[in-house]
């Protein structure tokens, strides 16, 4: 989903880079409130940053014939709630552009806005809407959806870049969604499935009740004493 | 081994061998989405203006990943084993 090094107009790269700096800034004050706050969670939090970076590292073909990776952000905005995955997701955008060519620098702003700001905050609305359904279908819904708009997000940017002649940008914007979102779809529902098999294995390894973590409650997050029985959700 | 130990050597090796195995299996003639929305760009008589300064052949690229994807097996399967012995790595005697 990565726009590459150089793919997008200067000004366009400053535009993205300002848009996602604020979300990046008070993103990392909050994980540095968690963590003072709340140090048990720093497990969790290590957990929900390495998620991220096995996802995006995992490229996956898929039935068009091409292949593209998972974001990873949903569990950690399920976790954490969306702010975290702001500087979370954009260390693993660095981690690829410097030593993976992949992304880039003069795209770290486009492609933090798309893969650690809209997609999580996005999966979060999912997942708040889906509070009174099945826990499960909530963090499925929330990881997928915050795959999915990352690449929509991604389309827009480069459509905006790369306006079509005729239609404008909503004709580019189609291009690029034929890209990127009938690629995209089974992968973000392999990271659904994932994402539901691993919240409720952190949440239940670490005691936490689905309903008590930060995502939903900040702060609420409960770790069980050594031999205590878990909380399930 | 601590289980810990044992879900984060799992895990990285585990996720190590996905990559590996996919990008050398099932997607070894695959073109990914980026190179796609790349080669839409420079139709349009696009280009770059700046390029990164590090390129990676295919098998250093397939290694780099499987770096990647290691380093956060290795840090999601400690995770997971710490969780599962209960007792969580900040609640130990130091």
């Amino acid at each position: 989903m990565h726009v590459s090094e150089g793919f997008l107009p200067p000004l366009h790269a400053a535009g993205w880079a300002l848009a996602a700096a604020p979300f990046v800034v008070h993103g990392s004050r909050v994980v540095v409130r968690q963590v003072r706050e709340h140090p048990e969670s720093r497990l969790l939090l290590a957990g929900a940053g390495a998620f991220t970076f096995v996802m995006s590292a995992m490229k996956l073909p898929s039935v068009t014939g091409s292949s593209s990776h998972p974001t990873g952000t949903g569990v950690g905005t399920v976790l954490f709630g969306p702010a975290v995955m702001a500087p979370l997701g954009t260390i693993v955008l660095l981690f690829q552009a410097l030593l993976l060519a992949h992304g880039g620098i003069t795209t770290l702003g486009a492609n933090a806005f798309s893969m650690a700001v809209v997609g999580p905050w996005a999966g979060w609305l999912v997942y708040r809407l889906l509070r009174r359904a099945p826990h499960a279908v909530a963090v499925f819904g929330a990881v997928v959806i915050a795959d999915l708009i990352t690449y929509v997000v991604t389309s827009f940017q480069l459509a905006l870049a790369y306006p079509d002649k005729v239609s404008g940008v909503p004709g580019s914007m189609e291009r690029f969604l034929g890209i990127f979102a009938i690629t995209q779809l089974p992968l973000a529902v392999v990271e659904g499935v994932i994402g539901v098999v691993l919240v409720r294995a952190l949440a239940s390894w670490s005691g936490a009740r689905a309903e008590e973590l930060p995502g939903l409650r900040p702060g609420s997050l409960e770790v069980a004493e050594a031999g205590e029985p878990a909380h399930h959700g | 081994m601590a289980e810990r130990w044992r879900w984060s050597l799992g895990l990285a090796v585990l996720v190590v061998a996905i990559i590996v195995g996919v990008s050398l299996g099932l997607g070894a003639n695959l073109g990914g989405t980026d190179d796609l929305a790349r080669q839409a760009a420079l139709a349009d008589g696009y280009h770059p203006w700046f390029s990164s300064v590090l390129t990676l052949t295919k098998p250093q690229e397939i290694a780099m990943f499987a770096l990647q994807g290691g380093l956060g097996g290795a840090v999601l399967g400690y995770v997971l084993g710490a969780l599962r012995e209960g007792r969580p790595a900040s609640r130990q005697p130091r």
